[in-house]
């Protein structure tokens, strides 16, 4: 009886998991490639759920550039004045320091289109981690 | 989930390093304009003053420095600009592994660091690490389009070309640590390349191209843009000899990462550390300092010490100006420009097998050396002179420019940082370029009324290495202490 009401909490926890996605983000493109990509290339400076050398992405989807809460940004973020969107999100990827010059992240870019797209993808599902 | 914290041991230790800067910050936090709360006898000695002693950058030099001023019983603040500590150091994890993106070997014959190892009891490991004992060194050395794998007694014209090639370092560098000595014989030389060197000596191309590689790799350029005393400068301080520059570049590295010891002397030291602020402007006002942060906010100290790579130097404002030929070298910048990066990959290679690819100066990647290896894969570190060659981040270059030198080699994934790109230092582990002993020499590292020059960049000795950013900072705090009192 336990097992199995814990089994069906689980499978609510899990039902739930899913509908706490940022739904309207979650459109019709496949985030694993984005998620290798993530965590090949980003997750030395980047986390989803803390910030480390840079600050977490988990929730950056429709965060204000500039505003995660107890991350100092340089100047060139904090009065970047627009919120993180995919566009904006190709943009920043595709050469962070030619989009925003004064950044202090130290990447050339993702230099192929599909790429930003899957990682874009990838970052507009996530939620907050913390 | 685990793939998004990199495997336990990753979330530990970030979780530990995570700790330990909120600690820091919050005890800077408490300290700063309230000297009142700092640690108990920690005011400062000057009248008006906030601190006794501000440092400037928080890799080796300024870790150092801040250390030392504090245990000689100063005030002492460290700035950085970053949200870490470490500068041109950085422990991260690839592959579960501990990897360190910026400097990483130390050895012996590095006296401040090994000093320092011993000092706080911390484990090294060789190069490569290996679960198993590695009894086969193999060399792959790619000329034009073939590539010739060499071992054994195949081996020696490769040593017999370096021994050429440093043949003079006796002679130019008879005291490693005094420029001054053999100044005539450095400033003789003080013009000419690597390449130049190369070319006069009588070599076949495979031992070329080892030279070429293992310079290159030494300097982070090409070789036609080393100075070639400065390169003989290695040689000479690791005991004129090839296993022993081998063994003093590329063999010990820190269990613990460099961030180990980095954490042990904050915690030693104890001083005030302030992350994520950068500086803006420093002035010497003859009775005190002030240093101005880019936020604005103004610290009042007795003193400054200066930690920065010298490729940042000129983003600073000074007050009475700095030395223009300290901007002119700092835009020119130091010879270290090249790319380093990771690569997990299997097959086309030796496994089980201490293996190392060279390339020449043209060549996306110059050095190729195993880092980690086990029956299943190898872990590569590689070393690279120019980053716009090479999209370290994109497997399907990074496979097409490893297959010539490993044939059938399948590229998994890679990892890296781009320190040429990073504002905070502009450049990776600093060479002199031609010319620059009788340029600037006498110019780097001079201090200036109360603002102290501690930077890992410039010194005798290990300069450019995790060693001479110690030697540095701790010669700094040293003179420091001597104006203050």
């Amino acid at each position: 009886m336990n097992g199995r009401y814990a089994f069906q909490l689980f499978a609510a926890l899990g039902l739930q998991g899913l509908i706490n996605l940022p739904a309207q983000a979650a459109e019709a493109c496949d985030p694993a490639a984005g998620q290798k990509l993530f965590e090949t290339r980003c997750t030395t400076c980047h986390s989803l759920a803390e910030h480390k050398v840079g600050p977490k992405l988990g929730d950056v989807f429709g965060r204000k550039a500039g505003s995660a809460p107890g991350f100092t940004y340089t100047p060139t973020l904090e009065q970047a004045g627009f919120t993180w969107n995919t566009e904006k999100l190709d943009a920043f990827l595709s050469g962070p320091m030619t989009f925003l010059p004064g950044t202090a992240m130290a990447f050339g870019g993702l230099r192929q289109a599909e790429d930003r797209q899957a990682l874009t993808c990838f970052l507009s599902q996530q939620g907050p981690h913390s | 989930m685990a793939e998004h914290e990199n495997g336990a041991q990753g979330v530990s230790r970030r979780k530990f390093l995570h700790g330990a800067g909120v600690g820091a910050v919050a005890v800077a936090g408490a300290g700063v304009m309230t000297p009142a709360m700092a640690a108990s006898g920690d005011h400062c000695k000057t009248a008006g003053c906030d601190y006794d002693v501000v440092v400037i950058g928080g890799g080796f030099a300024g870790v150092t420095a801040a250390r030392d001023s504090r245990k000689n019983g100063y005030k002492t603040l460290l700035l950085e600009a970053r949200n870490r500590l470490g500068g041109r150091t950085f422990t991260s994890e690839f592959d579960g592994h501990k990897v360190e993106m910026g400097g990483t070997w130390i050895h012996q014959a590095q006296p401040f660091v090994w000093a320092e190892k011993e000092r706080y009891g911390l484990e090294v490991l060789e190069t490569p690490v290996s679960g198993v004992a590695l009894d086969k060194e193999e060399y792959v050395v790619k000329v034009g389009d073939t590539t010739h794998t060499l071992s054994g007694e195949q081996l020696l014209p490769l040593y017999e070309a370096l021994d050429a090639f440093y043949a003079e370092a006796r002679q130019v560098w008879d005291r490693p640590y005094d420029a001054q000595y053999t100044w005539n014989e450095i400033i003789r030389r003080d013009k000419r390349t690597g390449q130049q060197r190369l070319d006069e000596l009588k070599l076949n191309p495979v031992q070329r191209v080892a030279i070429d590689s293992f310079v290159g790799a030494t300097a982070h350029a090409p070789l036609d843009q080393t100075s070639y005393v400065d390169m003989l400068r290695y040689w000479a301080l690791s005991g004129w000899n090839l296993q022993g520059f081998n063994d003093a570049v590329v063999r010990y590295k820190l269990k613990d990462g460099t961030v180990g010891l980095i954490n042990k002397m904050i915690e030693d030291g104890k001083p005030e550390v302030r992350l994520s602020t950068p500086v803006k402007k420093i002035e010497d006002k003859g009775d005190h300092t002030v240093v101005t942060t880019q936020k604005g906010e103004k610290i009042v100290a007795a003193s400054v010490i200066i930690a920065l790579p010298m490729n940042v130097l000129p983003n600073l404002e000074f007050s009475p100006a700095l030395d223009p030929v300290l901007i002119e070298a700092g835009k020119q910048k130091h010879s270290g420009k090249g790319i380093k990066f990771y690569i997990k990959a299997r097959g086309g290679f030796t496994k089980l097998a201490k293996v190392t690819a060279m390339a020449d100066s043209n060549y996306p990647v110059n050095l190729v050396m195993a880092h980690y290896v086990s029956d299943d894969y190898t872990l590569f570190v590689a070393f690279g002179n120019d980053p716009s060659k090479i999209d370290i981040f994109d497997i399907k270059t990074v496979q097409s420019i490893l297959e010539p030198l490993f044939p059938g080699i399948q590229v998994e994934s890679t990892h890296g940082y781009e320190w040429t790109l990073d504002p905070y230092s502009l450049g990776t582990y600093a060479s002199y370029k031609p010319e620059w002993f009788e340029k600037y020499y006498a110019h780097f590292q001079k201090d200036s009324g109360r603002i102290f020059f501690g930077q890992g960049d410039h010194g005798e000795g290990w300069r450019g290495c995790i060693d001479g950013a110690i030697a540095a900072g701790g010669k700094a705090a040293q003179r420091t202490k001597e104006l203050l009192g």
